[in-house]
């Protein structure tokens, strides 16, 4: 189901008169930043913690594994309000969990040390590292070894869904990068799931899920099926090195070095924050208007459309914590 | 079965793999950089399959005619990736579009058309279209992989003409590397959103070129307005669209007024005759004027002056 009738359609200047906030919330404000208006019957609120070390990029651009670990330790302490990281990760995980890591390997991808840094923590609570399963679309590895070997092909289920989702993991964390796209926007934790299904193509023709259309919008329904939804545990975007322009091709010029991760239990509110964050890098960078194109609807309708979690910013609870 | 049939059905499949193999033999077999492991070559065909490897950003591709990749990979083992993608289209003017689409940086002397920048390199030949990125790579490494791209463009044979809509654009003012050419309405979205779906008609066989240009004055400028070469300065958008006959223009004209602009239906006997200059809701002013089989818009205006006499 749209959000619109068959006969409306949203134009550039809809958008500037604020005349659909009621159905998309997404309004292109001035200095030509998308914002996400306020649904006055919404009062749910949602944490982002945004973990960041000014020394998480070494040497020719590589991530230090190390300082890595220490904002992930730092940025999950810090999420799930504990003293010690053990406690941190007991707080959502138990040693009889299996684990599926999705990652994202397309394009600006996750990097492989913070995936490393999750493995680690979930093995030192005591899941086996055979129970932990890192993949995108049907390609995957288990525990440490897999994280950087991930040659197994997993396929997917009879409804479409990776089997690592139907079949192996109980619990499910979410790992994307951060980037825009020409055809969404942008692209980052709702978009993530898109990896974790077959049966779609991008004309949208004979297949289960269609998601392509009017700037992506529906996205949303993948994370909203209740096999991930029901399964999913935790949020942890990629946002060390993101892209602000083009996507999911990469021009290196409109990469940054930003050096944070984000955490979260809730996908919107990490897209919402993320929105806002490329969009102040491509203000900075032109000095000008230069708001997303096309505009990131699937943002705003992952909250009111799907029910996936909170999407506007002045519902969103920010702590920071730096390494 | 027909033996003509078969011949035919055996040639098709002759030209195909023909065709398959000259993306392949077009790519060189190693990259000529000392230290550098050959990597991977692979091709893929059509923009379903293109999807697994650029997931939607394939649409973008399809929407310029995409036929065929082929791509190279390559490493230093030190944290440094090369990838050589090159890009047949279906024809030539998808080549160019999907070149002017993604041109960034200083222009290079590769193919008909080339620019690099941060370790991309990016070239223009014929209806192909071709990519070089090296990330954490060598300190400089423009110049290798400007022999690389022109190794590649040696093997592409002829050149092709950019599309005559290209030579229309008004050059005073025009802000360099700004202009895009298009026909399917999702590129022109990534340039200036209008709407989410094809307000302007350009599937009706249509071609466009988008374009930004620098006000003539910019008193009006402000420190918010976008700073070119130090000063702040106003930019105004412009789209020219070339239909196959006049009547498609106006009838394309006639639902931007309506949609968009949100304009009676009575200022449709004036399309095509005059100027028609409107206010949107921030304030600036939008032009619409039909020549012919022409639709020429201009956005975000200074002033209403301006938008009469940009073109």
């Amino acid at each position: 189901m749209n959000m619109l009738n068959k006969s409306e359609h949203l134009t550039r200047r809809d958008f500037m008169k604020g005349s659909v906030i009621g159905t998309m919330g997404l309004t292109l404000g001035v200095n030509g930043l998308w914002t996400i208006t306020s649904d006055a019957q919404s009062t749910a609120r949602s944490k982002v913690v945004v973990g960041k070390s000014e020394n998480i990029i070494g040497s020719n651009n590589k991530v230090d594994q190390t300082i890595v670990e220490k904002v992930l330790d730092a940025s999950m302490m810090k999420f799930t309000n504990t003293s010690s990281v053990d406690s941190a990760w007991k707080s959502l995980f138990s040693p009889k969990d299996k684990v599926g890591i999705k990652m994202n390997v397309m394009m600006t991808a996750t990097h492989e040390e913070l995936v490393l840094a999750i493995v680690k923590n979930l093995t030192k609570i005591g899941i086996p590292d055979a129970n932990i399963f890192i993949w995108d679309r049907d390609r995957g590895g288990i525990g440490e070894k897999g994280v950087y070997n991930r040659n197994q092909s997993f396929g997917y289920h009879s409804n479409s869904l990776s089997n690592i989702i139907m079949e192996h993991a109980t619990a499910l964390i979410n790992v994307p990068g951060v980037k825009s796209h020409w055809l969404s926007g942008i692209a980052v934790a709702v978009k993530n799931w898109i990896g974790a299904v077959t049966n779609i193509n991008t004309l949208d023709r004979d297949v289960v899920f269609v998601i392509h259309k009017n700037s992506c919008e529906d996205i949303g329904m993948i994370p909203a099926l209740p096999e991930i939804k029901n399964k999913s545990r935790l949020v942890i975007a990629d946002a060390i090195r993101p892209l602000f322009n083009g996507g999911p091709q990469v021009n290196p010029a409109y990469l940054w070095q930003n050096k944070e991760i984000m955490i979260s239990t809730d996908p919107v509110a990490i897209d919402a924050l993320c929105l806002q964050k490329i969009q102040e890098r491509r203000f900075k960078e032109k000095g000008a208007e230069w708001p997303l194109s096309p505009p990131p609807i699937s943002v705003a309708a992952a909250e009111k459309k799907y029910n996936l979690g909170v999407s506007d910013l002045k519902r969103i609870d920010v702590e920071r914590v730096e390494v | 079965m027909n033996p003509q049939i078969i011949i035919l059905i055996i040639l098709s499949l002759m030209m195909y793999c023909s065709k398959s193999d000259n993306i392949r033999n077009l790519l060189p077999e190693r990259v000529e950089i000392p230290g550098w492991r050959p990597g991977d070559k692979f091709v893929y065909k059509g923009e379903d399959s293109l999807s697994s490897y650029l997931d939607g950003g394939a649409r973008l591709y399809g929407s310029y005619g995409f036929k065929e990749v082929g791509i190279l990979s390559s490493e230093d083992g030190r944290n440094g990736t090369l990838g050589v993608e090159l890009y047949r289209m279906e024809d030539s003017r998808g080549a160019f579009g999907v070149y002017l689409f993604n041109q960034s940086g200083e222009s290079v002397e590769v193919g008909s058309r080339g620019c690099y920048n941060d370790g991309l390199l990016q070239f223009w030949k014929g209806n192909y279209y071709g990519r070089i990125v090296m990330v954490n790579g060598l300190e400089t490494p423009e110049a290798s992989l400007i022999s690389l791209a022109q190794n590649i463009t040696s093997k592409i044979p002829g050149s092709a003409p950019i599309p005559f809509i290209m030579n229309c654009l008004p050059q005073k003012n025009l802000i360099a590397k700004s202009e895009r050419y298009f026909f399917h309405y999702l590129p022109l979205n990534n340039f200036y959103y209008l709407a989410d779906y094809d307000i302007l008609k350009i599937s009706t066989g249509a071609e466009g070129v988008y374009a930004e240009y620098r006000q003539t004055s910019d008193s009006s400028a402000t420190k918010s307005d976008i700073i070119l070469d130090g000063q702040p300065a106003r930019i105004a958008y412009f789209i020219m669209i070339r239909y196959a006959k006049p009547e498609d223009a106006h009838s394309a004209g006639i639902s931007f007024l309506g949609a968009y602009l949100k304009l009676s239906a009575d200022l449709n006997s004036q399309l095509g005759r005059e100027r028609i200059i409107v206010k949107d809701p921030k304030n600036n002013w939008i032009g619409i004027h039909q020549k012919s089989q022409y639709l020429l818009l201009i956005l975000q205006g200074r002033s209403k002056k301006y938008c009469g006499h940009v073109y």
